[in-house]
């Protein structure tokens, strides 16, 4: 199907336009990209329920997906030395990513070639990768290092142990793998990402803030919860006074390769759900307010309709110029959009960054443990490396939080903490729903337009296992 | 450098027991109920039957805003899923969450409503 199909492409008020108005009216000139419109609409098609707890449909998903795809697994400051090690687990897969040179990375089956042990169970460092069980140990490169009593293994071949590797692959300081032998290369499947990303590069920035959760819901309900704005309305409703929630803008792009989708959500306009009678004035001053969060102390303003530039070009313009003194870095030429607003992309299967300063985040969704009902969902808040030459920051350590350990335990995420725990108190709902449903009614209905991202990615993804 | 901490111009604690001054009781006529911030949290204060609550503006059920929320007998019932909870106490009247409202101790000092933030024994 093409995109020329009559789709409405959103909902705007009198006072909240289409995000594609706000960006021809942006005060700065708008990179490509971010006008760039997607080429891709997939059909429509209702989502058969049981495919978010089966453990038929999850044991395909091991075999078809996740030992088959490229996959983000870290970053590369999570280990900036080199033999620093992270594992990287998918389910029961646990692989473990290695800087194994100065620019060099590796990823082995995380499983000691002796007995099975779990070689990496958390970020480490060394000259080697030894199992805690009985010392067989393996060089930063995959050969076999040391066995003890190696008198008694006298049929081990030292070049038959070699630790199984696995593809990696980094693009933007990210670290990818495939632990396909036939996979293509990469970059293929990056799609549009290089380029769009250009003016925001992901490895001129470093992982400020890092938090995983566990989650009582399939990897893919987590996922979906994320990947449209359309349950603004309803769970985030303290949001809809600065929040374009139906006026968002979708895109996907897919050329058989790569399977690449976008939202971009403007701030500071009300949502087109509060009729044409919202005040535009409210939404700036409640996008200053929430902006001026991250900025204890300093004066918080105000529209000013004397000013001659437009609400969101005035808040903007105020993250410009306190934002590029504390980082020390001129963001003058970022436009109104790449500042306020929350342009989320997203790469099959499980990867989705952020671009630019409006929210720049990192999510990853994981499968976690064999039980189809749990999974993982991490976070990471990017930053601009500091300019002036400063050293690079290093990354931030993961914090951990279990199934029921709310984000509002930590309290310097700030309001991103209710954001989360509003999205978290769902998803627990959502699974136990999809399991109890009706037997004739359960599929997933999804909207044309806003939830075409989710769409998208059940396509991709019944193709990729052949269901 | 995370994007949203506190709420700006809220109200931070004043005394060392613990309570902060929130608004003029004058400004809570009966009948009333009003949304304050301190810290990133918002407290909703309602003024019924002669008595100031002060609970959390923030269902335990889906994180939504109480505010504008129906009152009846001491009982508020969440105007987006039917959550009910005693004002007074916070304890939940139906089954839609088995979660308790937080509520904040209330005092009132020279015509200016105090609420107390200090967190509950045994958190």
């Amino acid at each position: 199907m093409s995109v020329s199909e009559s789709v409405i492409r959103g909902f705007s008020s009198a006072v909240s336009p289409l995000t594609e108005a706000l960006i021809e009216a942006d005060s700065h000139a708008v990179d490509a990209a971010l006008r760039t419109r997607g080429n891709y609409l997939p059909t429509q098609k209702k989502i058969p329920l049981s495919r978010y707890y089966t453990p038929e449909f999850a044991a395909l998903e091991k075999e078809r997906l996740w030992k088959k795809v490229w996959q983000f697994a870290c970053r590369e400051e999570d280990i900036p030395n080199l033999g620093d090690r992270v594992p990287y687990t998918v389910g029961d897969l646990s692989f473990v990513i290695v800087r194994s040179g100065p620019a060099e990375f590796r990823a082995f089956y995380n499983t000691c070639l002796h007995r099975g042990t779990r070689l990496c169970d958390g970020a480490g460092s060394g000259t080697g990768l030894r199992c805690p069980f009985h010392a067989w140990e393996w060089n930063l490169d995959g050969s076999l290092k040391n066995i003890p009593s190696r008198w008694d293994f006298s049929t081990v071949k030292t070049t038959d142990y070699r630790l199984p590797e696995v593809k990696v692959a980094t693009w933007g300081g990210f670290i990818f793998i495939n632990p396909d032998p036939a996979a293509p290369p990469l970059e293929p499947a990056l799609g549009v990402l290089p380029e769009f990303f250009k003016g925001c590069p992901p490895e001129d920035r470093f992982t400020a803030f890092h938090i995983r959760k566990r989650v009582r819901a399939n990897w893919k309900v987590t996922l979906e919860a994320f990947l449209e704005s359309y349950h603004v309305v309803e769970t985030h409703s303290d949001s809809l006074t600065f929040t374009g929630d139906a006026s968002t803008q979708y895109d996907i792009w897919d050329d058989g390769s790569a399977h690449i989708s976008r939202l971009i959500t403007p701030l500071g306009i009300p949502s087109p759900h509060l009729g044409d009678a919202a005040s535009a004035t409210a939404a700036v001053d409640r996008a200053f307010e929430v902006f001026a969060m991250a900025m204890p102390g300093v004066p918080v303003p105000k529209y000013d309709p004397a000013a001659g530039l437009s609400g969101r070009a005035q808040v903007a313009e105020w993250r410009r110029q306190m934002m590029g003194a504390g980082l020390g870095r001129d963001l003058s030429r970022w436009p109104d959009v790449a500042m306020l607003d929350s342009i989320q992309y997203f790469m099959f299967p499980n990867f989705c960054p952020w671009y630019g300063e409006g929210l720049p985040l990192v999510y990853q969704f994981l499968p976690y443990g064999t039980d189809p009902n749990e999974s993982w969902m991490s976070i990471r808040l990017t930053a601009p490396l500091p300019g002036g030459g400063a050293p690079r920051p290093p990354a931030a350590p993961i914090i951990e939080l279990d199934f029921d350990e709310p984000f509002s335990s930590k309290p310097e995420m700030g309001l991103l903490s209710l954001i989360f725990d509003q999205d978290m108190s769902n998803l627990p709902r959502i699974q136990r729903g999809i399991r109890g449903a009706a037997p004739a009614r359960a599929e997933a209905t999804l909207g044309r337009y806003q939830e075409q991202r989710i769409q998208h990615f059940h396509e991709v993804l019944e193709r990729t296992l052949g269901a | 450098m995370i994007p949203f901490g506190p709420l700006p111009g809220a109200v931070q604690p004043a005394a060392s027991d613990g309570y902060i001054d929130v608004l003029a009781l004058e400004e809570l006529p009966p009948g009333a109920q009003k949304s304050v911030a301190y810290g990133f949290r918002r407290v909703l204060l309602c003024h019924v039957s002669g008595a100031i609550h002060a609970v959390a503006d923030l269902c335990p059920h889906a994180l939504q805003p109480l505010a504008g929320s129906e009152i009846s007998d001491g009982v508020i019932r969440c105007a987006r899923h039917g959550a009910l909870f005693d004002l007074a106490t916070g304890r939940p009247q139906n089954g839609v969450t088995p979660k308790a409202l937080r509520v904040y101790p209330v005092r009132i000092r020279e015509g200016r409503i105090q609420i107390s933030v200090a967190e509950p024994a045994g958190t």
